[in-house]
C-alpha cells in the first residue's frame, strides 16, 4: 500500500504540474488536491506501520517535506507567485521518487529509541521542514533573480527580492523555531539543552548563514540570493552530510 | 557619529564577528575534539593554526565564549546607541543578547556532572550538590533497573531507574527527570556489565572485568574474554595468564576457574543544576514572540520593507 501510494503520488503531481503549464489551471488544482491528499494517506499509512509519526529518519522527512511544499500550495496559495506552482510539484515529485530509490536498511520502519518518545518532537522537527519548505521556495526566487535578463523591469526585480525576504523571514523563524524546541527537548530528555553536537552546530552555522542577509551594509537582490544559495547548500549538508559524515547524538536523523 | 554610522558601524561588526564564528564552527565539526576522548587517547595530531585557535577544543575555548560575549556586547550597543532602526528590531536584538547571556551564566555558574550507579549501590550526593543544609544529607540508592524492549527484541522502548532518593521511592525515566531543590535528574543512558565468580584455590570471589584481587602477595586482574578462543584473560603481577570458559587451569600450583553469573546494568544519570534556566526559556520564547510579530510573519499583506 504504501509503496503503491509512494508511485501514484508523483505522477499526480508531475501532472498537476504539466497541465498548470499548459494553462488548465482548474484541472492542475483539481489534481494538486488529489496528490495531497494521497500524499496525506501514504504518510497515515507510514505512521501506522512505523508505529510513530513520519519524521523519524531521511525517508520519512523525504515524504514529510514535499507534503508541506503541496500544503502551502493549497493553503498560503498567494505567498508565493502562482508561476512557482509547477515548479514545487516538480519539486514534490523528486522528493518522492527519491524516497522510492532509497535502499531498505534507510527506508524500514524502526521503532521509536526512549529519548525520540517525547511530544517535543511534533514540534521541534516540523518546525525544521517548515524551514526547509520555505527555503526551496527562496532558493527558486534567488535562482530566478540571478538568472534574470539585465534588461529586465526594476519593478519585477524588486517584486523577486520581496517574496524572496519573506521567505527569508519565515525560514528565519522557523531554525530558530527548531533550535529552541530542540534545546528545550535535549534539556528534558538529557538534562543538556546544548551539547555541540555536529547536528546542533551545523543547525546553528545555518541560522547564522541566513542572519547575514537580513545584516548586509548594503543590500542587493543578487547579495541576497546568493546568501540564500549557500543556506540551502548549508543546510543540505546539515540535512544529509552530517548524517552520513559526522556522527553525533542525531546520527538516526 | 550620527545614526547612519552607528547603523554601518554595528552591521560591520556583526559581519565581522559572525564570519569568525562561522568559520570556526564550521572548521571545528570536522576535527576531533579533545573532550569525547579519555586522557591521551586524543587521535587528532595538533598543529599551530589548530593549538592557536583551539580548533580540537573550540567548544569549550576561551575564543568561542569570547566571540559569543562580544556578539551580545554588540547586540547591547546596536540597541543603546539606537543603531538598530525600529523598536521591534530593538526588543529582538536585546532578548537575543540576554538570551547569550543567561547561556554564559548557565556555563559558568551552574554545576552539571554524571553519576554512574549499579543495581544495589548506594551513592552519597551531598558532597556533590551545593544544598542549604534543610535539603539534609542526600543519597540514591539503585533499586532495579528496568528495561522495556520494543516488539524486535533489539530497540530498547524505555529504560527507568528504580531509584531510592533520601528513603523515598521515585521512578527515572527518559524524558521524565526527577527533581532535587535547584537539581534534576536525568535518565542519560546505561551501560551492562558482566560478573563472574573466580574460584582460585579455596578462594572465590565475585569479579567483573577490571576487577584485581590480591592473593599471596600477587595482584591478580580479570582483563577481558577473547571470544575467538574462549578463554577469559588475566594478569598476574603483569604476566598475562589464560583461564577457559569451560574447565580450569593451574595458576601457581593452585587450580582457576571462572564461570559467567550474568549482567548487570549501571544507570548513567545526569545531574544538573537549573538555577536560573527560567530566564533562558522565557526569553527564548519572547525572541520567538518578538521575531513573529516583528517580521509580520502572520499577516497578509507580506513581510515588512
Amino acid at each position: 500500500m504504501e509503496t503503491i501510494l509512494l508511485i501514484i503520488c508523483p505522477i499526480i503531481y508531475l501532472l498537476a504540474a504539466l497541465l498548470f503549464y499548459l494553462q488548465k489551471n482548474k484541472t492542475s488544482r483539481f489534481l494538486l488536491f488529489a496528490a495531497a491528499f494521497l500524499h496525506l494517506a501514504l504518510l497515515l499509512v507510514r505512521s501506522l506501520i512505523a508505529k510513530h509519526p513520519p519524521f523519524t529518519n531521511m525517508y520519512e522527512t523525504f515524504l514529510l517535506l514535499p507534503f508541506l511544499i503541496a500544503l502551502r500550495c493549497i493553503v498560503w496559495p498567494k505567498q508565493s507567485a502562482r508561476s512557482l506552482h509547477p515548479l514545487l510539484f516538480i519539486i514534490s515529485a523528486a522528493f518522492l521518487l527519491a524516497a522510492l530509490l532509497l535502499p531498505a536498511s534507510m527506508s524500514d520502519p524502526r521503532p521509536l529509541m526512549p529519548a525520540l518518545n517525547s511530544p517535543w518532537m511534533y514540534i521541534h522537527v516540523p518546525a525544521y521542514f517548515f524551514a526547509y519548505m520555505s527555503l526551496i521556495v527562496a532558493l527558486i526566487y534567488a535562482l530566478m533573480i540571478l538568472f534574470r535578463d539585465k534588461k529586465g523591469r526594476e519593478a519585477g526585480l524588486r517584486d523577486l527580492c520581496e517574496k524572496m525576504d519573506k521567505e527569508i523571514r519565515i525560514s528565519f523563524f522557523f531554525l530558530n523555531l527548531g533550535l529552541i524546541t530542540g534545546a528545550v527537548w535535549a534539556y528534558v530528555s538529557w538534562g543538556n539543552y546544548w551539547s555541540w553536537d555536529p547536528k546542533e552546530t551545523w543547525a546553528l552555522i545555518n541560522i547564522l548563514i541566513l542572519a547575514f542577509a537580513l545584516h548586509l551594509k548594503a543590500p542587493t537582490p543578487q547579495k541576497k540570493a546568493w546568501i540564500v544559495i549557500v543556506t540551502v547548500l548549508s543546510v543540505a549538508f546539515t540535512y544529509w552530510g552530517v548524517t552520513f559524515i559526522l556522527a553525533g547524538l542525531h546520527s538516526y536523523a | 557619529m550620527n545614526k547612519k554610522s552607528f547603523y554601518m558601524t554595528g552591521i560591520r561588526v556583526f559581519q565581522v564577528l559572525t564570519l569568525l564564528l562561522l568559520l570556526l564552527l564550521i572548521v571545528s565539526t570536522f576535527i576531533p575534539q579533545q573532550n569525547m576522548f579519555p586522557p591521551g587517547e586524543y587521535p587528532g595530531k595538533s598543529n599551530v593554526l589548530t593549538k592557536v585557535l583551539f580548533l580540537d577544543r573550540f567548544y569549550d575555548s576561551p575564543l568561542n565564549a569570547g566571540l559569543w560575549l562580544l556578539l551580545s556586547l554588540s547586540m547591547i550597543a546596536a540597541v543603546l546607541l539606537k543603531a538598530v532602526h525600529s523598536k521591534g528590531q530593538r526588543l529582538l536584538h536585546f532578548i537575543l543578547a540576554l538570551v547569550f547571556l543567561a547561556v554564559a551564566f548557565d556555563k559558568f555558574s551552574n554545576e552539571r556532572f554524571m553519576i554512574s550507579i549499579r543495581e544495589g549501590e548506594t551513592l552519597p550526593l551531598h558532597e556533590q550538590l551545593r544544598l542549604p543544609e534543610r535539603y539534609g544529607p542526600q543519597q540514591i540508592t539503585l533499586q532495579r533497573f528496568e528495561m522495556e524492549m520494543h516488539e524486535d527484541g533489539q530497540t530498547p522502548k524505555a529504560f527507568r531507574s528504580h531509584l531510592l532518593l533520601n528513603d523515598e521511592e521515585s521512578v527515572l525515566e527518559v524524558n521524565k527527570p526527577l527533581s532535587i531543590g535547584p537539581y534534576r535528574l536525568y535518565q542519560s543512558a546505561y551501560e551492562n556489565e558482566y560478573y563472574f565468580l573466580f574460584r582460585f584455590g579455596d578462594l572465590e570471589k565475585e569479579m567483573r572485568f577490571g576487577d584485581t584481587l590480591h592473593v599471596w602477595g600477587k595482584t591478580l586482574m580479570l582483563e577481558d574474554y577473547d571470544h575467538q578462543r574462549r578463554q577469559f584473560r588475566l594478569s598476574l603481577d603483569g604476566e598475562s595468564v589464560s583461564v577457559p570458559l569451560m574447565g580450569g587451569t593451574m595458576i601457581s600450583g593452585s587450580a582457576a576457574a571462572i564461570r559467567p553469573l550474568g549482567e548487570r546494568y549501571i544507570s548513567v544519570i545526569e545531574v544538573a543544576e537549573v538555577r536560573g534556566l527560567w530566564v533562558l526559556l522565557l526569553a527564548s520564547l519572547l525572541y520567538l514572540v518578538v521575531m513573529a510579530t516583528d517580521f509580520r510573519l502572520f499577516q497578509k499583506d507580506g513581510g515588512r520593507d
